[in-house]
């Protein structure tokens, strides 16, 4: 695989993704916390793969660092790791770098997802494929407008106050409802508002899964 | 807009402090000037467009029609009862003429009332053009129609035909003012309102469902991390349920403030907001402002009122009296009646339920024909007479300022609809700004959870587990104290500085989270160490604001900070450049950067862009001389 260095802000994951990469037989050139160092690293000693969390605290976020990366040293891969599943659910609309692969941190316990996306991060055609398997996904295909209707919905704004804020129809922003709906396989037929049903969606995809109930239990 | 604030979201995301009381004066910056590009300037405009529309034009005219029509007919009838008594073939023609004259004033004020709707919606107001159409036009019409009519009647025959058409025309006139302008005005006052009421409804029911979107937060993190880190979970629950608490309670008490302002069946809770907060940009009290009001606010209805007077007062005291005198009574009547009218607006603008007392002048206007009638039988000019003169003048003066008081009440209440409006539009700032700062809120808690404190947490398992392992009870001590140090403060220590000693120290971090994105160099002149704290705050959040625009936008790869103080010790500033070699900004582009410097600078600031490509910013903030401060 050639060298690694691993960035993320936590201590406690950086320890386990290093102990986990050394016991897989990678050689890691360094594990840092923060930007400044990270960068300092890769353009001394230019690894072959960066592996990034994309919240790294105040300053600088993963896809800043990413971007660094693919200007100053073009030949490295670049793993981003995030405990979302979509990046643009918390209102970041800025594509990674081409050639960058996207991964959800919980994948990292299973030992070949992990192989298989840091081999896809070192190999820009074997990263396209991955990311257009990847827009194929149910949640990716929703256009970054309609992601974010999601998450003001779920913020509890009413479809005229979406309108105002981004600008649009009100009717627009019912009928984005609706197709929200319908794209996410969400069945209205429970007697429930689709607004409850999208704000459920919304939490569901940020806590990383996709639960069927949140809080019907107490009823 | 859509753009601004997409960028305003997200930069709120990652410069929000990590503290989570979230007040640190950066975050206040960034609230107000979210406050600034949230706001909604559209909904006065909105309140413009709802005026009458071209369907309500013709049913106004319709409604003023029929009742003015109806009033004319029942009060004139009754006037006539005493000739209906003893019924001669004159009197019964006299009747059938007025019931026809009646007729006609009744369409009059219907058409002038739909063409008054219909200019207003066109034209957005009082101008030449509507006047013209609608009295003059309108008068003209009756007059000529009275005229062609007058042969037959046995009323118009007996006194002189100009005298009637003219008080007819006078009284038509006040009748289609006053149904049709209250009526217009009421109505569309009611809707204003309801829409205000809705959108006050609505602001309760967003407070509502934030308060929802803490709960489910709030869950959906308990059953993640319910196991391993229930206490903690607790604390952090327990603040973002508090914290939803407070901000539901405010918003729904400053909603239901607004919903009880609002939610009264009449128009007087308006009128009484008017007296306290809209009357003092009004009509201010004076003699002279009187006449500046009216000159300004109805340049029309006291010419047309002063016409009158002239048309039906000054002739006679022409032909009585003689030249001079004439002349100083116009003189004298058109100056009360400007002063009159001014009085009116004052009247109307303080008391504006006083309305009533119109309809009830309208009924005394409603005496002219009969006075004029009596006048000619009797062709001497008697003093009882010209009393009765008098108090003829008097009255529709007085009919007419009355109803010229309801357009400049009319105005002043749709200032005041304004201002309700920009009452709403605060809240709802208010509210999304509390909602930012719930979501910042609630990230900030998650990060917490999952991230420092976790580790700490496991840190404290693992070397329970090494002691265990060992069956080293010092060591097992020593874990457990760890732990409980955690327990007992489990929000980690912020990362960022909340107190700079000094400048240098606070640019120094920002650059070293930056470094190696971009090559940045700094420099900050000895002299500049000294600045007040909050001096170097503003200039600290600035310069983080300049680097990630820089980089982010410009694509930077070289920034140069350099921070000094220029002046001497009397007026002292601090300079702040950001230099770079990116792509630069074409044009006086703006956006979310721009806006927090507007924002967030209390002095000047400049952007430009080199020929050689990359951008500049020059920011100054004035300091305090040197000797307050402390050294």
């Amino acid at each position: 695989m050639g060298q690694i260095l691993v960035v993320e802000d936590d201590g406690f994951t950086r320890m386990l993704l290093r102990s986990q990469l050394r016991e897989l037989g990678h050689e890691i050139i360094g594990d840092v916390g923060t930007s400044a160092e990270a960068m300092m690293l890769i353009r001394s000693s230019r690894p072959t793969l960066v592996i990034l969390d994309l919240d790294l605290g105040p300053g600088p976020s993963g896809v800043d660092v990413a971007y660094a990366v693919r200007k100053f040293v073009p030949s490295s891969g670049i793993l981003v790791l995030s405990t979302y599943v979509d990046i643009r659910l918390i209102g970041d609309f800025r594509p990674l770098p081409p050639g960058a692969v996207f991964m959800v941190k919980r994948s990292l316990s299973d030992v070949s997802t992990l192989e298989a996306a840091m081999a896809a991060a070192t190999d820009r055609e074997l990263a396209q494929e991955i990311h257009r398997l990847q827009q194929t996904q149910r949640l990716r295909r929703l256009r970054d407008g309609q992601v974010e209707i999601m998450r003001l919905v779920a913020s509890g704004l009413s479809n005229a106050e979406i309108a105002k804020a981004r600008g649009i129809e009100e009717a627009s922003v019912a009928k984005a409802v609706a197709r929200l709906i319908s794209q996410l396989d969400l069945s209205s037929t429970h007697a429930r508002s689709p607004r409850v049903l999208i704000t459920q969606a919304y939490f569901g995809f940020v806590a990383g899964a996709m639960p069927t109930r949140i809080g019907t239990s107490t009823s | 807009m859509t753009r601004q604030l997409r960028a305003m979201r997200s930069s709120e995301r990652q410069s929000v402090s990590p503290s989570p009381d979230g007040d640190s004066p950066t975050d206040e910056v960034n609230r107000d000037s979210m406050s600034e590009l949230l706001k909604v300037p559209d909904l006065p405009d909105r309140i413009r467009q709802r005026d009458v529309s071209s369907a309500t034009a013709v049913r106004l005219g319709v409604i003023s029609a029929v009742c003015g029509t109806a009033i004319l007919a029942v009060v004139l009838l009754v006037m006539s009862s005493e000739v209906l008594t003893a019924p001669t073939p004159l009197t019964v023609t006299s009747i059938a003429g007025l019931v026809g004259a009646c007729l006609l004033c009744g369409i009059f004020t219907g058409v002038w009332v739909w063409a008054e709707a219909t200019l207003a919606r066109r034209a957005g107001g009082v101008g030449l053009l509507r006047f013209l159409c609608s009295y003059f036009l309108g008068g003209g019409l009756v007059g000529l129609l009275l005229v062609t009519l007058a042969p037959r009647t046995g009323f118009a025959l007996r006194g002189p035909p100009a005298l009637t058409i003219v008080s007819i025309a006078v009284a038509a006139t006040c009748g289609a003012v006053i149904l049709g302008v209250i009526h217009d005005g009421r109505n569309r006052i009611q809707r204003v309102r309801d829409e205000l009421v809705a959108q006050a409804t609505d602001v309760v029911l967003t407070g509502t469902s934030q308060g929802t979107e803490v709960a489910l937060l709030r869950q959906t993190l308990n059953a993640e991390l319910r196991t391993s880190l229930q206490p903690h979970l607790d604390a952090a629950a327990f603040q973002l349920a508090a914290e939803a608490t407070r901000i539901n309670s405010e918003v729904t008490a400053s909603a239901a403030r607004l919903l009880e302002d609002l939610n009264d069946a009449s128009v007087r809770p308006l009128s009484h907001r008017l007296q306290r907060r809209a009357i003092s940009a009004g009509v201010s009290v004076g003699p002279l402002s009187f006449i500046r009001g009216v000159t300004r606010h109805q340049p029309f209805r006291p010419g047309m009122v002063t016409a009158i007077f002239l048309l039906t007062s000054v002739p006679s005291t022409w032909v009585n009296a003689g030249f001079p005198a004439a002349t100083v009574s116009a003189l004298v009547g058109s100056a009360l009646i400007y002063l009159i009218l001014g009085l009116g607006n004052v009247i109307m603008a303080r008391v504006p339920q006083w309305h009533s007392v119109i309809f009830i002048g309208f009924f005394v206007l409603l005496q002219v024909p009969w006075m004029a009638t009596e006048a000619i039988e009797d062709p001497i000019m008697s003093a009882s007479r010209a009393a009765g003169w008098g108090a003829t003048v008097a009255i529709s003066a007085c009919i007419l300022w009355l109803t010229s008081g309801i357009g400049e009440w009319r105005a002043q209440q749709a200032s005041l609809l304004r201002l309700y409006a920009d009452d709403i539009d605060m809240a709802r700032l208010q509210l999304q700004a509390q909602d930012e700062v719930v979501r910042a809120l609630t990230k900030e808690s998650a990060r917490a959870l999952h991230g420092a404190l976790q580790s700490r947490l496991a840190a404290c398992i693992l070397a329970l587990d090494r002691a265990a392992a060992a069956n080293d009870p010092q060591a097992h001590a020593e874990a457990m104290g760890q732990a409980r140090a955690v327990l007992a403060e489990p929000w980690p220590v912020s990362d960022e500085p909340t107190t700079q000693s000094t400048l240098a120290d606070g640019v120094r971090t920002k650059v070293d989270l930056w470094q190696g994105i971009a090559d940045i160099s700094c420099v900050v002149t000895p002299d500049a160490v000294n600045v007040p704290n909050n001096v170097a705050h503003i200039a600290v959040a600035i310069i983080e604001e300049a680097l990630c625009n820089a980089i982010r936008h410009g694509g930077a790869n070289t920034i140069m900070v350099r921070v000094s103080t220029a002046g001497d010790h009397h007026s002292r500033e601090l300079r702040v450049q950001v230099t770079d070699d990116g792509g630069g900004v074409s044009g006086p582009q703006r956006g979310l950067g721009t806006a927090y410097l507007d924002q967030a600078c209390p002095g000047r600031w400049q952007r430009s862009t080199h020929a050689s490509g990359g951008c500049q910013l020059d920011v100054t903030i004035p300091l305090e001389p040197l000797e307050t401060e402390t050294c």
